[in-house]
């Protein structure tokens, strides 16, 4: 496995507007672990190792923000570890779904945003949803329901015992 | 003084973490952010109290705080968040049933066999999407009892205990939230159906069932599970990068 490239490190001096790094800034940090998306609060403070502008919500005692710290927690005891997990979740989907560019994508996605300086995450808090999913969804398909259920589309919570 | 200090430290604790302690299970619908208090309060279960009568079921730090930790992640502070669960092992009188005599042969001299089915997590959470899901891990444990006659003359009894387990999550979609068959399709292991309710609203399942793993495991699988269910609301694409049309 390799790591990521790192983000480019902020310019000295801080650019103003929507996505930079000046008083404007708003928490780059991915909340969610399903239902995805930019935090958006008003930024306090830039991680020191990835540079990015968080809120004091997401920074910790340590300055790091929660995905930074969340890398570091190996257990669900460390409020953070979400963040570290989500990541870890998403790459292990990948290997259930035989496909490696879901998480990834998403993430590169999101730092390409983040990079063209705007977009959808300057409306704090909230912003708009970043749904995990595959690249390409051209939607079209026909579903029913009726091919894939088995044994198990009854609605109910009756166990089969086959 | 150290077990006054202690008696004060379980005084302190959520009720419901008590409730965990001492009857090994709870049920009970509270905010989003009381949960995740709750949760903190689990996870340092072991830092704060240490009498051997007030330990929680090894589930509590597995799965419980994990499960708690994520859905907080995914709901507003204020959300009702419910949760439901057993933590006192599928093999308890009162999640059995009948019992089966089972026909044997020797040095077999009698059998039986009983089910026993745990719903030992029951998850019901409002999303800030709108969504409502809902999980369940059931296991389920076939005992079979077999008294037999050794070589020596002797009689033993066996006792032989099949558990499967069974993780479904269920996601209510809100009036309108468009759905797409997501690509590539989902495991085998995985059944999924998307059912059309008639008011509009879309209802997505994943139901999983195997051998009852590890703990440690379980955790990974209600996740996969649940993971399923948000592959089929495709995400929504920003204005500068509009949805292709078909
Ligand atoms: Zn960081
Ligand atoms: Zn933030």
């Amino acid at each position: 496995m390799t790591t990521p490239p790192m983000p480019p490190m902020p310019p000295t001096g801080p650019p103003s507007g929507p996505g930079g790094y000046g008083a404007a800034a708003r928490c780059a940090m991915l909340t969610g672990f399903f239902v995805l998306r930019r935090c958006g609060r008003p930024a306090a403070a830039h991680c020191p190792s990835c540079t990015r502008a968080v809120c004091p919500e997401h920074s910790g005692p340590d300055a790091l923000c929660s995905e930074c710290r969340g890398r570091l927690a190996e257990h669900a005891h460390d409020p953070s570890w979400t963040y570290g997990y989500r990541r870890t979740h998403y790459e292990n989907s990948s290997s259930v779904y035989g496909s490696n560019t879901w998480y990834p994508d998403f993430d590169q996605h999101d730092r390409n945003a983040f990079e063209a300086g705007g977009g959808d995450y300057g409306s704090a808090p909230g912003g708009d949803d970043w749904a995990a999913a595959s690249g390409d969804h051209t939607g079209g398909d026909e579903w029913d329901g009726s091919d894939t259920g088995g044994d198990w589309d009854s609605g109910g919570d009756g166990l089969v015992d086959s | 003084m150290f077990w006054r200090k202690q008696r004060k430290a379980w005084e302190r604790l959520h009720p419901l973490h008590r409730q965990l302690a001492e009857e090994q299970r709870f049920s009970a619908t509270l905010p989003a952010a009381e949960w995740a208090e709750l949760a903190t309060g689990l996870a340092t279960h072991d830092q704060t109290i240490t009498k051997r009568k007030w330990r929680l079921p090894p589930r509590a730090a597995s799965v419980l705080v994990p499960v708690l930790r994520v859905l907080r992640e995914d709901m507003e502070p204020g959300a009702p968040l419910g949760v439901t669960t057993d933590l006192r092992g599928a093999v308890v009188p009162d999640k059995g049933g009948e019992l089966r005599g089972l026909q044997v042969r020797p040095p077999a001299l009698a059998g039986s066999e009983r089910f026993f089915t745990d719903p030992w997590l029951l998850v019901r959470a409002e999303l800030r999407d709108g969504s409502v899901l809902e999980l369940a891990v059931v296991d389920r444990v076939r005992q079979r009892r077999i008294r037999k006659k050794s070589r020596s003359g002797k009689i033993k009894h066996k006792v032989k205990e099949k558990p499967v387990r069974v993780v479904r999550a269920t996601r209510r979609l809100p009036k309108g939230m468009a759905v797409a068959r997501p690509a590539p399709p989902a495991p085998a292991w995985l059944a999924v159906t998307a059912q059309q309710k008639e008011n509009g609203r879309t209802v997505l399942r994943a139901t999983a069932k195997g051998p009852a793993h590890a703990d440690h495991r379980v955790i990974e699988l209600i996740l996969t599970v649940t993971g399923e269910l948000f592959r089929w609301t495709p995400p929504r694409r920003s204005a500068a990068t509009p949805r292709r049309a078909r």
